[in-house]
């Protein structure tokens, strides 16, 4: 028998694959009553959603994401005890998320805002060629980051969930915590802010070209 | 482009969900060309889809960012909820202002007593209003067990004043705790020097052998020694990893499937791969490993 059939799983036994929405209420009330295991696991299922965040805000080449991955957890484990059941923990934890990695992005404020889109354009496609629609994605995402560093904060996190992890405005209202209707308003102001800047910029506009 | 202000968002909705019909596709497409916002929000949902889909080594990456997470929360305790920390900042107020009186009343007697003492013990020494939140401090008993108590937050809170000159004594070497190792590990790491934090995480293995964050190490050190081109001793830690690993075992199995390709030893790497793909058939190495399986079939 080799190494690898000593440890695999017995014929039968289900994948290990977890479910993502099998988040039982059991393991929930366990955590957020500070049951170290039940908190582990949690955090275990979670942990895709905040990486997916942190990914959105940072982009997945940068090297805070890790860092921001972290702090993101720290700030929902911290925040646990205060989960009231009103809503379901993925959607508790999503709004620690993007709250986390934004407030974090922003502390890097100077860091960020000195990346001009078409710099970071530059620097995806300057070590290695990427194939060109690669590297106008690659632009594209740094343009939008940039663009959204410079909006409001309430109409950044508004965007974030709805252009960039593609939330339906229902979804983005419940996450941020405001009505529809509000949220429509932030995104529309936010939305009307992106254009006005861009129309401005001929480089950005050549960077979206004609639409997907 | 000349812009709009109003922007399809239920037809911006159906696109995000793949559920546009052909008209819709149409009418979306005609405001696009108009409205610079709307033509990027259309290019974001298909520029980030593949940019956030759970790619190669995630798994390791997440369960390095709970093991720092919890580690972190072990060293401060959890929130408490607003209504309580409320409370407790009033009472420490309170004390604080009571105690800023009685200092004043004996200032005349000491006027070269430090009020530093006085407050600091009353925010040490406040009684909780209410009970404190459960957190995650306990999460681990070894890493409890080894947390250096000079790390609690009661001791940094500055109970005591700081001894003068001459009171100081060498300090001991401060105990290390299997948390600190891997953060220590794990920054060297993210810092570039691998083989330094590949000494760490070896100095982690040997010093808390039991520990959580020992045995998410192995997998860790298994991928960075592969990437320094070390496949045996990255082996060995892909096995150590496996022997007793859950987490990350669907990593730790492509790593262990990687050495052994650049060890030359097929029929090994192929009963690994055909492993990963038997415990997690939609694992993110899926592709690779059904890849690998049908080129070593074709070798043997």
């Amino acid at each position: 028998m080799s190494y690898a059939r000593a440890y695999e799983a017995p014929e039968g036994v289900p994948s290990e694959e977890p479910n993502p929405d099998d988040m039982g209420a059991a393991l929930v009330r366990m955590a957020v009553a500070g049951e170290p295991e039940a908190v582990r696991k949690l955090l275990a299922r979670l942990a895709p959603e905040f990486r997916r965040v942190c990914r959105a805000v940072f982009g997945s080449n940068s090297s805070d994401v890790e860092d921001s991955l972290q702090e993101g957890l720290v700030a929902f484990v911290r925040a646990l005890p205060n989960f009231r059941f009103e809503s379901p923990i993925r959607h508790y934890a999503l709004r620690i998320a993007l709250r986390s990695a934004l407030k974090a992005r922003r502390r890097s404020r100077e860091h960020y805002q000195h990346l001009d889109p078409l710099a970071t354009l530059a620097e995806a496609t300057g070590r290695q060629p990427l194939p060109s629609e690669e590297a106008a994605a690659a632009g594209r995402r740094a343009a939008l980051r940039a663009l959204l560093d410079r909006l409001p904060e309430e109409q950044a996190e508004a965007l974030t969930l709805y252009v960039v992890l593609g939330c339906s405005l229902d979804e983005t209202a419940t996450l941020v915590g405001v009505s529809p209707n509000t949220v429509k308003t932030r995104i529309r102001l936010g939305k009307n802010s992106l254009r006005r800047t861009i129309s401005r910029n001929p480089a950005l506009r050549s960077l979206l070209g004609e639409p997907p | 482009m000349s812009g709009a202000s109003n922007h399809p968002e239920a037809l911006l909705e159906l696109a995000a969900q793949g559920k546009l019909t052909r008209e819709h596709s149409i009418a979306l497409q005609r405001h696009a060309r108009e409205c610079e916002a709307c033509s990027a929000h259309l290019h974001a949902l298909r520029d980030f889809r593949d940019e956030l889909a759970t790619g190669d080594f995630d798994s390791l990456l997440d369960a390095r960012a709970i093991e720092g997470a919890l580690a972190a929360t072990r060293s401060r305790p959890a929130q408490k909820t607003p209504r309580s920390r409320w409370l407790a900042g009033a009472a420490a107020t309170l004390a604080a202002l009571l105690l800023t009186g009685a200092v004043l009343a004996r200032w005349g007697a000491s006027l070269g007593t430090s009020v530093k003492r006085p407050v600091a013990t009353a925010q040490a020494s406040a009684p909780p209003l209410s009970k404190p939140a459960p957190s995650a401090l306990t999460a681990h008993p070894e890493t409890q067990a080894a947390e250096p108590p000079a790390r609690t937050l009661r001791s940094s809170a500055g109970a005591r004043p700081a001894p003068s000159r001459k009171e100081v004594e060498p300090a001991p070497p401060a105990p290390r705790s299997a948390a600190e190792l891997f953060g220590r590990a794990n920054e060297l790491r993210r810092a570039g020097k691998d083989s330094d934090a590949v000494q760490t995480y070896l100095e982690l293995q040997s010093s808390f052998p039991a520990s959580r964050e020992a045995l998410l190490s192995h997998a860790i050190a298994g991928h960075l020694l592969l990437e320094q081109g070390r496949p045996e001793s990255a082996l060995a830690q892909f096995d150590s990893y496996l022997k007793r690993g859950a987490a990350v075992t669907e990593d730790a199995l492509a790593g262990r499937a990687a050495a052994l390709q650049r060890l030359g030893r097929g029929d090994e790497e192929r009963t690994t791969w055909e492993t990963l793909l038997r415990r997690f058939p939609r694992s993110v190495h899926a592709t690779r490993a059904r890849a690998r399986v049908a080129q070593l079939q074709q070798l043997r």
